[in-house]
């Protein structure tokens, strides 16, 4: 979906928002709720007090916080929830929301049409998700097949994917770095992947390996819990 | 436990440590500056300049400046060494650890790592290889005596740069003169096994996604 009509002004402009089971707001530079649509205002309503708790947005930044006036560094300490410089178009992040009983949420920031400052924000969750248009997963490209890689290359792959480094990985098979380096290249040429990463991403899509199940190094240490 | 200060902050940092530091533009080098001073200060430590090619040569020039003299006698002693990143991110990280471990091999008691981070330009890891590289360097200088400083451009960098690299692969954050513990800080395991899959630029819903 795209934004109202950057000709259109006032509340008409954004009226394609309100429907939406997704909650979208519109905030100006200060960080203000300057429109809502009714998804977002009932939510307000019921909770009785602001969804984000605290909104920083500046002509690089836009921050986002549970603590109220809260300095930058504060906002980090306290947890900052989303970056928008002034180059980028947008981006989401996925998180848990204390206020819908840590429901996995997913938030999107688009800047403002005509440059404007400020931002758009959609929260949604599982429940509210299905509601925005587009949202349906692309199936990914058959691409290469599994036979395409040999069986030392699926070895490495799976450690790679497991997040080892090349030392690492050497150590683990036995075979030197320079070896290692040498699959990883083949893996990622296999995989039209530019990156080491991009291609670990793409084999557990394609479920050429499997995911991660513990730490790397194999210990059992507890992982922090990302957001919140 | 070492602890060392950074620079314009007094606060005790201690070693090993792996820090974002958030700044805004070239006019704003003075906290790196003083960071790199401090090296220059204690005969016990060295500093190393790293970061795409050209730029470590780039940030000695403003040391040379900032100090009012030039370095040359310290390079020649291995007290400052310069080095620059690489596509392949593993070589970046071999190439980070060995240019600490050069001045600890001569004698040197600490090393300040000084890190101008870029992102998506040529010679330099793609993003997510980046990402992958710092949250291993956190584990890779676990028992070195290193206190690490990655410099990273508000102005300049984008919104993922900042999110992904500078906040979420940190355990230190060095802003506004302040440093903070990072409570969005994912631990190495948890990032490499689980949260860089979902990069938003490698999901292929992304596109889609999109207001």
């Amino acid at each position: 979906m795209r934004l109202g009509s950057a000709r259109a002004r006032g509340p008409d402009r954004f009226s394609a928002y309100d429907a939406l089971p997704a909650r979208v707001a519109i905030l100006d530079a200060s960080g203000t709720v300057v429109w809502a649509n009714r998804a977002w205002r009932a939510f307000r309503r019921g909770q009785g007090r602001d969804t984000l708790g605290a909104v920083a947005v500046g002509t690089n930044l836009i921050m986002f916080s549970r603590r109220a006036g809260a300095t930058v560094p504060q906002l980090i300490a306290a947890g900052v929830r989303a970056v928008l410089d002034r180059h980028s178009t947008g981006f989401r992040l996925d998180f848990a929301l204390p206020e819908l009983d840590g429901c996995r949420t997913e938030m999107s920031v688009t800047r403002m049409p005509d440059g404007a400052p400020g931002a758009v924000v959609t929260l949604s969750d599982d429940r509210t998700r299905s509601g925005l248009d587009g949202m349906s997963p692309r199936s990914e490209p058959a691409g290469v097949a599994i036979e395409a890689l040999t069986p030392r290359e699926l070895e490495v792959l799976q450690l790679m994917a497991r997040g080892l480094d090349n030392t690492a990985i050497a150590e683990r098979l036995g075979v030197g770095y320079t070896t290692v380096r040498a699959h990883v290249s083949a893996i990622m040429a296999k995989l039209d992947a530019r990156s080491r990463l991009a291609a670990v991403v793409r084999a557990l899509q394609r479920g050429i390996v499997q995911p991660p199940t513990g730490a790397p190094d194999g210990s059992e240490r507890d992982a922090e819990r990302v957001h919140d | 436990m070492t602890e060392v200060t950074l620079g314009s902050s007094r606060q005790p940092v201690p070693l090993p440590a792996h820090i974002a530091h958030f700044y805004s533009g070239p006019d704003d080098l003075g906290d790196q500056l003083a960071f790199a001073r401090s090296a220059i200060d204690d005969p016990k430590e060295a500093l190393v300049l790293f970061g795409p090619r050209g730029v470590a040569g780039a940030l000695l020039r403003a040391l040379e400046t900032h100090v009012g003299r030039d370095l040359e006698s310290e390079r020649a002693q291995g007290r400052i060494v310069l080095a620059h990143g690489d596509t392949d991110p593993d070589q970046q990280l071999q190439t980070l650890l060995g240019a600490i471990r050069e001045p600890l091999s001569k004698g040197f008691e600490r090393v300040r790592l000084l890190a101008s981070v870029s992102w998506d330009i040529p010679d330099w890891p793609p993003p997510e290889d980046l990402l992958w590289m710092e949250s291993h360097f956190t584990d890779a200088i676990a028992k070195l005596p290193v206190v690490a400083v990655c410099a990273y451009d508000l102005a300049r960098m984008p919104g993922d740069a900042l999110i992904y690299g500078g906040i979420e692969t940190h355990p230190l954050i060095y802003l506004g003169g302040k440093l903070s513990a990072n409570p969005q800080f994912v631990p190495p395991e948890r990032y490499i096994a689980s949260r860089i899959s979902q990069l938003p630029w490698l999901s292929p819903t992304e596109d889609s996604r999109r207001i």
